[in-house]
């Protein structure tokens, strides 16, 4: 029985995880020439060189901005802290492409802010310097802002968990208020500031939308060019395989700097940190230094977007916009079915016997949450044509169908649907199961007494966190949708794209609006976190 | 009736051997611990019972009932026996009430109810019944434990170290009580503990496991502490003395004394190595005794001075001087000594 699982187990993941092992064949198979093309016109250089910009200096950016504010509402008290604590995260909320949306309209030549500037001074369009927000620095601006989050949760949680009688020694060393944070609290955090910076990385390595829209080559870009516009698919494995390697590159630094995670100390009941007193100016700026993320990663972008939505109030109720949102509600419904049954019945696998073999290929499977999502789609739409040449000529056209959009989100988000069924489980103790079968419970008993009673928060946090996600997934959606098959993420980018800005708007605006929920669980599970709560 | 038997029980994990015939019995009402060194099989002996792991080779048998056979095994559920942990594992989202009345699934409302609020009643926490186990203290979640494992009136009671978790007080406290709880339930008992202190207090019969998870002595625990089989056995109680003699002319020659050979229990031939195992307490001060030592060491203890002494052989010795007798030793002091009784085993 157990060996039967086993099997079931690896052949589950090994299937899941195929498109990652298929994009590797991309180097074995000939291509177009797409390839060559873009090696000899030193494109791929310049899709390497941009790539690893953006990520290098988004995450420093995020870092800056995550250290800052993560110190100030933990250490510092201030007017509006508490509050300030949750709206920090709300960046969170806003997909980089909707902010990116935002920002290249009202920042570029013809905007407002640029028409205001031309109306205070009385120069022309030229005679002034102004950054070109269609740049690799606008592209930075805009990821920094909507991703510093991760940085400030990690940071935050890092110094929340330090142990007061830690930075009380550290005070009767002599150690106060700016040294104490240099000298002492930052290194100690250091693994979650790293793991942190290198989320970000992976994350803007990831990024199509915001790239797309503002014009800068990237890896993502390319990939979607090779696909799209040159028909080439092994080119754009290729270039799913070198984007793959920088990220699993960002990846092992987290991975590694997770390894040393064990700095601070979690185990530490919550015991409030002494919270150092400003005068009256210091708290004000601390107080607008830390609104100026929120203001610019979320509020901005919000106000206008409710603004334009405004405008065209009769666009929600628009076919168009009605079947994104079906279509958007069908493929999350689906996703989150099929990925939180996999990743439930891999935590379960994990949880018991196994060969070694078995709990590689589940680890495989369930890394696609660090993938981007055009590495994911290339391998997806690859394995189709595969198996439509070899296995199934003349079957269903598998490519373009509702299987792949599927296949490719429960890849991508699995990571998450399993973790949260893993956090859950692990909440139920080996003895349990001894001691409600001694209590007379049954396999099933167990199951719907003990288990799924446990695991309930985790498994529906891990539910809505892949609805959402899938909601907002644009380069793996975009690449494998049916044919006339918009979601609300594609409507939105492809509006955006036609300059089409305002009426993009209502679909943005849903999207932010969803994208609150998990935001939301997440301040609820802070707070619970901080009151030293059992969930 | 023979409660529960346990008969040449061997258990191996891979080729790790754990377990290694172990047979014993327990009757009504009858409390038997299961103590050894870490690693010895204790808890697998107790899982083996619970029906949690499959008889390698042996049988488990209660109330005449097999439970336990290489080729057969009553699932867990249906075996009725109680089971606590050192963790007390309550169920984190079901309250005290509902913790206590997991085992009563499926039966009547009222008579559920009623089991509990008895159960409540018993161990103090009728006050607590809506609180979620993390409300509770360390102390009141194991009694809670206890509570919900005795709801359905089990056959017998098993225990993994239930009271390791709990401060020197509280598990002083808890001992009492629960062992008050278990004898008035009658039920058979198995307990795994590491502590010789709480095996004295609490068990009726002692099964002594060694390293190598074989019965090392089966009996209770003063027989144990007054005849122990052997050095390793004497030592389970604590600090002892252990010194070399030999056999001459029908008798036992050591530095703390002369014993008749009929002692070691065993014939021996003159000039055969004896072990002499004395503990602290056995040795005391007395001014007419022949037993010359120097202390060279000593440290308080609840009870007494412990005391390190150098006999005139170079052979070091403790001894325990009670508080009462108003005498505290220093370094260098001569004193002589006398020894009360000593447990004598071929080397």
């Amino acid at each position: 029985m157990i060996r039967s699982k086993s099997y079931i187990s690896i052949t589950l993941a090994v299937m899941i995880a195929a498109p990652l092992f298929i994009i590797a064949a991309g180097w074995v198979v000939a291509d177009k020439g797409t390839f060559s093309y873009y090696l000899s016109n030193n494109l791929i250089s310049i899709y390497a060189l941009n790539s690893a910009i953006i990520s290098m200096a988004v995450s420093t950016c995020a870092l800056g901005i995550g250290i800052c504010t993560a110190w100030a509402v933990t250490m510092l008290a201030f007017p509006c802290r508490g509050l300030m604590e949750w709206l920090l995260v709300l960046p969170l909320a806003m997909p980089a492409y909707v902010a990116a949306m935002i920002y290249g309209d009202v920042l570029q030549g013809a905007g407002p802010v640029q028409s205001w500037i031309r109306e205070l001074t009385g120069l022309s369009y030229g005679e002034y310097y102004f950054p070109a927000v269609h740049s690799l620095g606008g592209v930075v601006f805009v990821l920094s802002f909507t991703l510093y989050p991760y940085v400030y949760l990690l940071a935050r949680s890092a110094f929340l968990s330090q142990s007061r009688q830690m930075l009380e020694c550290g005070e009767t060393l002599g150690l106060t208020g700016y040294s104490l944070f240099t000298r002492l609290a930052l290194p100690m955090a250091r693994p979650a500031l790293v793991a942190g910076m290198a989320l970000v990385a992976m994350e803007a390595l990831a990024d199509f939308g915001v790239v797309a829209l503002y014009g800068v080559p990237a890896f993502t870009t390319g990939i979607y060019r090779a696909w799209q516009g040159m028909y080439d698919p092994v080119a754009a494995a290729r270039m799913a395989c070198i984007l793959l390697a920088m990220v699993l590159f960002a990846l092992a630094i987290e991975r590694r700097a997770r390894g040393q995670a064990s700095y601070h100390n979690n185990n530490a009941l919550y015991h409030p940190l002494p919270r150092y007193r400003l005068s009256g100016i210091a708290q004000l700026g601390v107080l607008l230094g830390c609104s100026l993320p929120v203001l610019l990663g979320f509020i901005v972008p919000l106000a206008l977007i409710m603004q334009w939505s405004m405008e065209h109030v009769a666009l929600f109720a628009d076919t168009s916009t009605l079947q994104a949102l079906g279509n958007s509600l069908l493929l999350a419904i689906l996703t989150v079915a099929v990925a939180i049954t996999v990743g439930l019945w891999f935590a379960y696998a994990l949880r018991g016997q196994i060969p070694k073999a078995g709990r590689w290929a589940i680890r495989l499977a369930t890394a696609g949450y660090a993938i981007p999502g055009s590495v994911i789609a290339v391998g997806v739409l690859l394995l189709f044509i595969l198996l439509q040449q070899y296995v199934l000529p003349g079957g269903w056209l598998l490519t373009g169908s509702l299987l792949g959009i599927v296949w490719g989100c429960v890849l991508r988000f699995l990571t998450v649907a399993f973790q949260s069924a893993e956090t859950g489980l692990g909440q139920v103790m080996p003895q349990m199961d001894a001691v409600a079968s001694t209590l007379g419970a049954s396999g099933r008993g167990i199951l719907w007494r003990v288990h799924l009673p446990i695991m309930q928060a985790s498994l529906l946090s891990g539910m809505l966190l892949v609805f959402v996600d899938t909601l907002k997934e644009l380069p793996a959606t975009l690449l494998l949708r049916p044919f006339n098959f918009d979601t609300l993420a594609i409507r939105t980018y492809e509006l955006a794209g036609d300059e089409l800005l305002h009426r993009a708007a209502p679909t943005a605006l849903l999207l932010v609006a969803a994208s609150l929920l998990p935001v939301w669980l997440l301040n609820h599970k802070m707070a619970a976190a901080g009151r030293g709560d059992v969930p | 009736m023979t409660q529960l038997k346990v008969q040449g029980i061997s258990h191996a994990f891979d080729i790790l051997e754990v377990l290694n015939d172990v047979s014993f019995t327990v009757e009504a009402g009858e409390l038997t611990c299961l103590v050894g060194p870490s690693g010895c099989g204790k808890s697998t002996l107790l899982r083996l019972i619970a029906g949690l792991e499959q008889t390698q080779s042996g049988s488990i048998t209660l109330e005449g009932e097999v439970l336990s056979a290489p080729a057969h095994s009553v699932p867990t559920r249906l075996r009725r026996i109680g089971l606590v942990f050192q963790q007390p594992s309550l169920f984190p989202h079901l309250t005290v009430c509902e913790n206590i009345a997991f085992g009563l699934h499926g039966q009547p409302k009222d008579r559920v109810a009623a089991a509990v609020e008895e159960l409540l009643a018993v161990i103090g926490l009728a006050e607590r019944s809506k609180a979620y186990p993390h409300q509770l203290s360390g102390g009141q979640q194991q009694r809670v434990a206890l509570a919900r494992a005795l709801a359905p009136k089990p056959r017998l009671m098993l225990l993994d170290e239930p009271f390791a978790n709990l401060d020197h007080a509280l598990r002083c406290d808890m001992r009492e009580e629960v062992l008050g709880m278990l004898k008035q339930t009658g039920i058979p008992v198995v307990m795994v503990t590491h502590e010789p202190e709480e095996a004295l207090i609490m068990a009726d019969k002692m099964v002594l496991l060694r390293a190598d998870g074989r019965v090392h002595q089966y009996a209770s625990p003063q027989e144990i502490y007054r005849a122990p089989v052997d050095a390793e056995a004497a030592a389970f109680f604590g600090v002892i003395n252990r010194i070399g003699g030999y056999v001459e002319e029908g008798q036992v020659v050591s530095p703390l004394g002369i014993w008749s050979q009929s002692a070691c229990g065993v014939e021996m031939t003159d000039g055969s190595k004896v072990d002499i195992i004395v503990r602290p307490e056995s040795l005391r001060l007395a001014n007419d005794a022949d037993i010359a030592a120097t202390v060279n060491e000593v440290w308080a203890t609840a009870v007494g001075w412990m005391t390190a002494a150098k006999l005139s052989g170079g052979i070091s010795v403790r001894f325990m001087i009670p508080y009462a007798q108003g005498i505290k030793p220093a370094f260098g002091d001569h004193v002589n000594l006398h020894c009360d009784g000593a447990h004598i085993f071929p080397a």
